[in-house]
């Protein structure tokens, strides 16, 4: 399994992509049709290329037997900075902006390695009240405020 | 130090909410109420509304918060509003005729109509005119425009399929077999470089962004299509007066409510919006821009958006619906 | 030109009034603020101010207005290069070359340049539109949809050479690009196309949260691979000494450069259809066709940075050209302006020159001090402020995630286009890692709309012979030329090394 090549698995997801959206610009009328036809077809063509190339690269590394270059080595510290990216933008329609944030921003730093209470608090303080004051107050702008209100 | 922030924060943010909850519609309005506007910071209906509003505000006694919503041509604001609490606390700009061609334009699917909104006021009606490029040489008028037109094809920019312009333009060859075909635009800018700059054969725009090129000469307004003249171009005759009837286009805005509010607190607003405009501030900016004020409310409002409305749904052939 | 005496004399009365000074800081401080946090763009800043305005002097008001305008676009290259954040669009361009110099510890010299460049671009602006207003709007309207067509496929043609590997994933993210750039209602037939019954994406997906997760929340996931090796810390952030200004021997260089890109910038500014954008991304293109070493582009090459940052704040006085003179807005920014000067009774056209030239040419030589003021602020606290960079990942981190959401929330308040953001920051991060072109994306999606929407009207306009009509028009030739030879130099130049190369084997 190692010995897949990364772009073989890249130009077949790009070439599935590329056909279902193809199957929808079909039922588009003819006249804004054209362009994304266009688009997805070239795509396609790329798709294929890519995915060609990927099999001839998995084909000579297996005959040369050697073990592919890794691209995703560390793939712990980007999944889990996304996975609270995702928990923080579903919590500010539950909890509001600020507290969200805070959560988010305290675990941010927890997980990154920041020790000190005292540089976590003042980066807390220093950052609501800034958005606060610029986003708030001077622009008027009502931020989220979640469902408790 | 973190929790007691948090719990003081929702604490100072939630208390006044839960005081406001319980009061009844006597006092309304008792907080600040919020209007959304469905196109962005800075448009016409921004900047109208932002002039409007100081005045309002006095007569209400609390603040009309601005919450832009732009998108889909004035649809996610309008359906933010529709979704919105019908208490009297959140407003909402309606434009014409885009609102209207957005619900009945099949290809959207969407299941609104007048009834889904209670109608302030009207604030704005600014009328289409056709206007010409200042050195153009085959036709100087209207007569000789639509003379040209009924032989030969011309390009007409205009800001946008299934707008007002886009619609004028289609009742034009409805009545008078012009062969008008559509150049459309992202926006007033565009269009008013495309007919400027000679790119296209005529131009179907509206008084507000053309009266000023009109008057220093940049270009050439031959007709306007409402049923009088406009006091911004006093010059310029109706399509009607010269013997053209039947094409009358205009886009309109006004303020209305999530369907079911209040009876009494409907009137409030009714009374604030219409003091409101009178104000002569309001109404000196809105004339330096060439916005005509057409307050208009209660049934007068709504039997203007049911012309549009019928209007529309005659031409449902031409847009293809 | 004969000068006025009475009109300079009053115009520097006005100008020296406190109340317009105060604006004047005001404007240039809060543009650069505003332009340097993500998704806070010029444009908007300006929207929002414009009720501040309502009860200030016309002059104290528009200075203010276009103050923030010129100082926002600068504003946007700094969190651009030093950490790989834009602040607004019209800094994509300057992500690429400034970031990767920033890495290489030449993050002062690259705050530097970009400020230097971004005054002369603005001043350059300002003095086109104080001279040659009018003749320059009369130019703009030559322009219309097959010029736009066209500058939009100028701009593409460089998507090929974006990605530093394979051609074919370039190109592909450049299609992915045009691709997204499609989605929403269809200008010409009010189709809504890829829109599944979501009424927010009837207006597209918008360019900025989609920006900012393609370069800043993917930079934060790509920092967050290395937190298993080693804790971060200052250590791992590169030094930020060296100089301040560019070489004598690159300022040689640049010469040129920045004289093109001004005067590219001036031109796409008058365009009501292109701003900053837009611009920057075509005086890249042209520096990269230009510069005797295509290859180091996008790996730090200072004449990119330089195009780039030269263009932009060069659309700021370029826009204002057809607002004054037309009332046609030459950009986003300038649209919004036109509100203002109407509020405030200034009519744009012929009039605004000769009724109210005391006011107007007031404005035009505050945002010349501006642009000044701008260069002075901006140097003064490089030093200060390039310690952004070495500020420790792990408090660096958490700021940017937070402001990239308020950013992305803020522009249509809207938190759809905060689910934009997060997604398009899995796929940057996932596009970067396997050698595709986040830059690429940005730039199609920049252009994309612009290109089928100038083709589309084109077809329109041209009434069957499209041919005929392209060929017939001046400025669709020259542009036309300019393609080709954007394609063809770098074949010509291989084929000028390869002869090079068999001369110096046969002697």
């Amino acid at each position: 399994m190692k010995a897949i090549h990364l772009d073989l698995v890249i130009g077949a997801i790009m070439l599935m992509f590329s056909a279902v959206f193809y199957s929808l610009s079909v039922q588009m009328p003819s006249d804004p049709a054209v362009f994304p036809k266009l688009i997805l077809a070239t795509l396609m063509a790329f798709s294929a290329y890519i995915l060609v190339n990927g099999i001839s690269k998995t084909w000579t590394a297996k005959k040369q037997g050697v073990a592919q270059e890794r691209v995703f080595k560390q793939v712990r510290g980007p999944i889990v900075t996304f996975v609270a990216l995702c928990v923080y933008v579903i919590l500010i329609d539950v909890l509001g902006f600020f507290v969200s944030s805070t959560l988010a921003a305290v675990f941010f730093m927890r997980y990154f390695g920041v020790s000190s209470y005292l540089q976590m608090l003042l980066v807390l303080i220093i950052m609501n009240s800034f958005i606060y004051m610029l986003f708030v107050w001077q622009l008027r702008i009502s931020l989220p405020t979640g469902l408790l209100l | 130090m973190k929790i007691i922030k948090t719990v003081g924060m929702l604490a100072c943010i939630s208390l006044p909410l839960m005081l406001t909850a319980s009061v009844s519609a006597d006092n309304y309005p008792d907080r600040p109420i919020s209007t959304i506007i469905a196109f962005g910071a800075g448009g016409n209906t921004d900047v109208g509304a932002r002039i409007l509003f100081p005045a309002v505000e006095r007569e209400l006694g609390v603040p009309l918060n601005i919450i832009n919503r732009p998108g889909g041509g004035g649809w996610v604001g309008w359906t933010q509003l529709l979704n919105a609490s019908n208490n009297g606390y959140t407003l909402g700009y309606i434009n014409t005729p885009n609102l209207i061609t957005g619900y009945m334009d099949p290809q959207y699917r969407r299941n609104v109509n007048l009834d889904d909104f209670d109608l302030i006021a009207n604030h704005v009606t600014d009328y289409g005119v056709i206007s010409i490029n200042k050195n153009e040489t085959r036709y100087s008028n209207i007569d000789e425009l639509v003379a040209y037109a009924q032989s030969n094809t011309l390009t007409a920019s205009t800001t946008g399929a299934n707008g007002d312009d886009h619609i004028a333009m289609l009742k034009m060859n409805h009545h008078y077999d012009t062969r008008f075909v559509p150049v459309h635009t992202t926006g007033t800018a565009e269009q008013r470089a495309a007919i400027q700059g000679g790119h296209v054969d005529v131009n179907f725009s509206n008084v507000g962004d053309t009266n000023m090129a009109h008057r220093s000469g940049d270009l050439k307004i031959i007709a306007i299509m409402a049923p009088e003249r406009s006091e911004f171009i006093p010059d310029v005759p109706t399509l009607d007066e010269l013997g053209y009837p039947g094409v009358i286009s205009w886009s309109a805005r006004g303020i209305a409510a999530p369907k079911g509010i209040d009876p009494d607190s409907l009137a409030r607003l009714e009374a604030a919006f219409i003091a409101g405009m009178q104000d002569p501030e309001h109404l000196a900016k809105m004339a330096e821009m060439g916005l005509k004020v057409d307050i208009r409310t209660g049934e007068d409002y709504r039997a203007m958006l049911e012309e549009e409305e019928q209007g529309v749904r005659s031409l449902s052939d031409l847009l293809g619906w | 030109m004969t000068i006025d005496t009475a009109l300079l004399l009053s115009v520097f009365a006005q100008l020296a009034s406190p109340d317009v000074l105060l604006m004047l800081c005001v404007g240039v401080l809060g543009g650069i603020f505003l332009g340097a946090l993500p998704g806070l763009s010029a444009t908007m800043g300006i929207a929002l101010l414009i009720p501040v305005t309502f009860g200030m002097q016309p002059v104290a008001a528009l200075v203010l207005l276009s103050a923030i305008y010129a100082a926002a676009v600068y504003g946007g290259s700094i969190t651009a290069i030093l950490i790989h954040t834009p602040g607004t669009p019209a800094s994509a361009a300057t992500a690429m070359d400034g970031y990767q110099m920033t890495l290489r510890g030449q993050g002062l010299k690259a705050l530097g340049t970009s400020t230097l460049c971004s005054v002369i671009g603005g001043m350059v602006s300002v003095v086109a539109l104080l001279l040659l207003a009018p003749p320059l709007a009369q130019i703009s309207l030559r322009f219309s949809a097959p010029e736009y067509f066209l500058i939009a496929v100028f701009g593409l043609t460089i998507i090929g050479s974006l990605s530093s590997g394979a051609m074919a994933k370039g190109l592909s993210a450049g299609l992915l690009g045009l691709l997204i750039s499609l989605v929403g209602v269809d200008v010409m037939t009010a189709y809504p196309r890829f829109t599944f019954g979501v009424a927010e994406l009837e207006n597209g997906i918008s360019l900025i949260p989609a920006m900012i997760g393609l370069f800043s929340i993917s930079q934060v996931m790509i920092q967050a691979e290395k937190l298993h090796n080693a804790k971060l810390h200052s250590s791992d952030v590169p030094k930020l000494e060296g100089s301040l200004f560019p070489s004598r021997a690159e300022w040689r260089k640049l010469r040129g450069t920045i004289s093109r890109s001004s005067i590219i910038g001036v031109l796409v500014g008058c365009l009501p259809g292109a701003g900053g954008d837009v611009a920057s991304w075509v005086a890249y293109n042209e520096a990269k066709r230009n510069a005797k070493n295509p290859d180091d582009f996008g790996k730090g090459e200072i004449e990119g940075l330089a195009a780039a940052e030269t263009s932009n704040n060069a659309v700021t006085g370029g826009a204002m050209i057809p607002l004054l003179t037309l009332g046609i807005p030459g950009s986003a920014a300038t649209a919004v302006m036109l509100g203002g000067l109407y509020i405030h009774g200034l009519q744009p056209g012929h009039e605004l020159f000769t009724v109210n030239a005391h006011i107007v040419y007031a404005i035009i030589v505050g945002l010349l001090l501006a642009n000044m003021l701008m260069g002075i602020v901006g140097l003064a606290l490089a030093k200060q402020v390039v310690k952004v960079a070495s500020v420790p990942f792990a408090i660096l981190a958490p700021i940017i995630v937070v402001l990239s959401v308020v950013g992305s929330y803020t522009i249509n308040n809207s938190m759809f286009d905060v689910y934009v953001m997060t997604a398009f920051g899995l796929l940057g991060y996932l596009m970067r890692k396997t050698g595709f072109s986040t830059a690429a994306i940005v730039l199609a999606m920049i252009l994309g709309a612009m290109a089928e929407l100038g083709f589309r009207q084109s077809l329109v306009m041209s009434k069957g012979n499209l041919l005929g009509y392209y060929f017939d028009r001046p400025f669709s030739l020259l542009i036309m030329g300019l393609i080709l030879l954007a394609l063809l130099s770098p074949l010509l130049l291989r084929w000028k090394r390869k002869r090079a190369l068999r001369v110096l084997q046969s002697s």
